[in-house]
C-alpha cells in the first residue's frame, strides 16, 4: 500500500515536472519568428557577454573546477541555453565593450550588470530582472567626508565625486550634486575604489548590495546614507537588466518570459551571492 | 587610515586564475613578436629594395601605424571590422592583429636602419660574383643588418610585452584583465597591481637582458 502510494506520488511529481518543463519550453519562439534564436540554434552556442559584477554575475577566481561563473546572470544564461538546446559560450567583455559588443554581434546577450541610460537605450534593448540603489563612500579620514553627515552634505563645491564612465550614475550625480565636482573614470572594476584610495576623489558611487563586501575588505570607509550602513538607501533606484541588440522583439519577449518564470531563482541567487560577498575572507 | 600592502594572500589564493591570465599574456606576446619580426623584415626589404609603388605603400603604412595609438587600432579591429565587413573576430585574434599591425611598422624601420647601414659595395660585390639580388639580401645583407639592430629590437620586444596589457580593454583575459577582475572582487587594488608590476618585470626583464647578451656575443659578426 505504501509502495503504491509512493509510486503514485513519484509519477505525479515526474508528470508535473515534465509538464512544467514543457510549458517552460513552449515559450521558445517557433523557427522563423526570431532570427536571433534561429542563429543561436544553428551555431549550437549561446554567446553571453560576461564581466565580473557581484552579486549579479560573479567570476569564481579561486575555483579549480566547475563553472567559472555564478550568480543570477549565469543561471539565467544556462536556463536559456538549456531551453534552446545549445551550450553557453561565455565571451569576456569590459565596461567599455559590454554595450558595443551587442551591436557588433560579438554576443547574443550581455548578462553582466547593465542599467538603462538614455544613450544606451538608443542602441540596445534591456530585459529587466532586478533593481538596486546607489550609495556613496569615501575615506573616513578625509576631512571633507568626516564633516559630512548626510548625502546632501556631499553637494558642495569642495567635494569631488567619481563614477564609472558610461554608467547610469553619471546622470544621477550631475543632477543630484550640481555643486560638487564630478569626475568620470574608465575601469573594469565595479566601483572606482582606486580613486578613493589614491585620494584623487573624495567619494565614489557603489551599488547598495556591494557595500557590505567593500567594507569587509577595505577598512576606514564612511558610507552615505549612513542609516543602516546605506543598506536602506533609496538614492537613484537603478534597474538591473540583461542587454540585447536592438530590433529583436521576439527574442526580447522570449527572454522576458524566461525572467518572469525564473524571478524567484534569480532573486535567491542574488541573495546568495550577496551573502557570499559579506562572508568572504 | 587605509592599510597598504597588508594582505598578499589575495594573490596566493587566486594563483590559478592569475596564472591563466599570465599564460594568455605570454601567448599573445610570443605570437606578436614572431609575427612582428617576420613582417618587419619583409616590410624593410620591400621598402629598401622594392619598386617605387611598393615603397610608397609601405611608407604610408609605416607612417600611419606610427601615428595611431595602439588602443585605437585594437578597438577598430574588434568593433569596426565586424560592422564594416561582417566578420566577427574574437578578442585574442583582434588583439594579436592590432599588436602586429602597430609594432610591425616600428620593426620595419628598425630593420631598414640596419639594412641601410650596410655599405652599398657589398651589394655590388655580390652582383659581380654572379649572385642574385635575393641571394645577396638573404645571405649577405640581412645577417649583418639584423645583428646590428639587436639593441633596438630588444626594446621593441619589451614594448610589445608591455603593450599586451592594452588588450584588457577589449576583454582579452590576459594578466592585467584578470588582475582587474580580482581587484574589483576583493577591493585590494594595491596588493594586486603591485604584484602585477613585479610579475611583468620578472617576465620582461630577462628577455631584454638575453637579447643584450646575445648582441654582445655576435656583435663582431655584424661589422663589415
Amino acid at each position: 500500500m505504501l509502495n503504491k502510494s509512493l509510486s503514485t506520488l513519484t509519477a505525479a511529481a515526474c508528470l508535473t515536472t515534465t509538464l512544467c518543463q514543457a510549458s517552460f519550453a513552449a515559450d521558445v519562439p517557433a523557427p522563423g519568428q526570431s532570427p536571433r534564436i534561429d542563429a543561436i540554434k544553428a551555431s549550437g552556442k549561446l554567446r553571453v557577454g560576461v564581466l565580473n559584477n557581484p552579486p549579479f554575475l560573479v567570476e569564481k577566481t579561486g575555483a579549480a573546477s566547475g563553472d567559472a561563473w555564478d550568480g543570477p546572470g549565469w543561471i539565467f544564461a544556462k536556463q536559456v541555453a538549456k531551453e534552446l538546446g545549445v551550450t553557453v559560450d561565455p565571451v569576456r567583455v569590459s565596461n567599455e565593450t559590454k554595450v558595443a559588443i551587442l551591436n557588433s554581434n560579438g554576443v547574443d546577450i550581455t548578462v553582466t550588470l547593465l542599467g538603462p541610460t538614455p544613450e544606451r537605450l538608443k542602441v540596445i534593448d534591456f530585459v529587466d530582472y532586478s533593481a538596486t540603489h546607489q550609495c556613496l563612500y569615501g575615506l573616513a579620514s578625509n576631512p571633507v567626508i568626516a564633516r559630512a553627515k548626510t548625502v546632501n552634505d556631499l553637494n558642495s563645491p569642495d567635494v569631488e565625486l567619481s563614477f564609472i564612465i558610461g554608467t547610469p550614475q553619471e546622470q544621477w550625480l550631475k543632477e543630484r550634486f550640481p555643486k560638487a565636482k564630478i569626475k568620470g573614470v574608465v575601469t573594469s572594476s565595479t566601483t572606482p575604489i582606486e580613486e578613493i584610495m589614491a585620494r584623487r576623489s573624495d567619494a565614489a558611487t557603489i551599488q547598495t548590495v556591494q557595500v557590505p563586501g567593500l567594507q569587509r575588505k577595505v577598512k576606514g570607509l564612511k558610507v552615505f546614507p549612513q542609516e543602516n550602513n546605506c543598506l536602506d538607501s533609496k538614492e537613484e533606484p537603478q534597474t538591473v537588466a540583461f542587454g540585447i541588440d536592438k530590433n529583436q522583439a521576439a527574442f526580447k519577449k522570449y527572454l522576458q518570459s524566461v525572467v518572469a518564470e525564473m524571478s524567484g531563482q534569480l532573486k535567491s541567487s542574488e541573495n546568495k551571492m550577496t551573502a557570499e560577498m559579506v562572508n568572504a575572507r | 587610515m587605509v592599510d597598504f600592502m597588508t594582505d598578499l594572500s589575495v594573490v596566493y589564493d587566486n594563483w590559478r586564475y592569475l596564472g591563466g591570465g599570465l599564460l594568455v599574456t605570454v601567448c599573445l606576446w610570443v605570437s606578436a613578436v614572431v609575427l612582428v619580426t617576420i613582417s618587419g623584415i619583409l616590410l624593410a626589404v620591400a621598402r629598401t629594395y622594392g619598386p617605387p609603388w611598393l615603397v610608397r605603400i609601405v611608407a604610408f603604412y609605416v607612417d600611419t601605424m606610427r601615428s595611431t595609438p595602439l588602443l585605437v587600432i585594437m578597438v577598430l579591429a574588434y568593433f569596426a571590422l565586424p560592422l564594416a565587413v561582417g566578420v566577427t573576430i574574437p578578442a585574442f585574434p583582434a588583439a594579436l592583429l592590432a599588436l602586429t599591425l602597430e609594432a610591425s611598422a616600428y620593426a620595419c624601420e628598425i630593420a631598414r636602419a640596419g639594412i641601410s647601414s650596410i655599405r652599398a659595395g657589398q651589394m655590388s660585390a655580390g652582383l659581380a660574383l654572379g649572385m642574385s639580388k635575393a641571394q645577396i639580401i638573404r645571405k649577405v645583407i640581412l645577417p649583418q643588418a639584423l645583428i646590428r639592430v639587436l639593441p633596438p629590437y630588444g626594446t621593441l620586444v619589451a614594448g610589445i610585452g608591455k603593450n599586451t596589457a592594452v588588450a584588457s580593454v577589449i576583454a582579452v583575459p590576459d594578466f592585467l584583465q584578470q588582475s582587474t577582475v580580482l581587484s574589483s572582487q576583493t577591493f585590494q587594488p594595491t596588493e594586486i597591481f603591485t604584484s602585477a608590476l613585479v610579475i611583468y618585470f620578472i617576465l620582461i626583464f630577462p628577455v631584454t637582458r638575453m637579447i643584450d647578451l646575445l648582441y654582445r656575443k655576435v656583435e663582431r659578426l655584424g661589422r663589415s
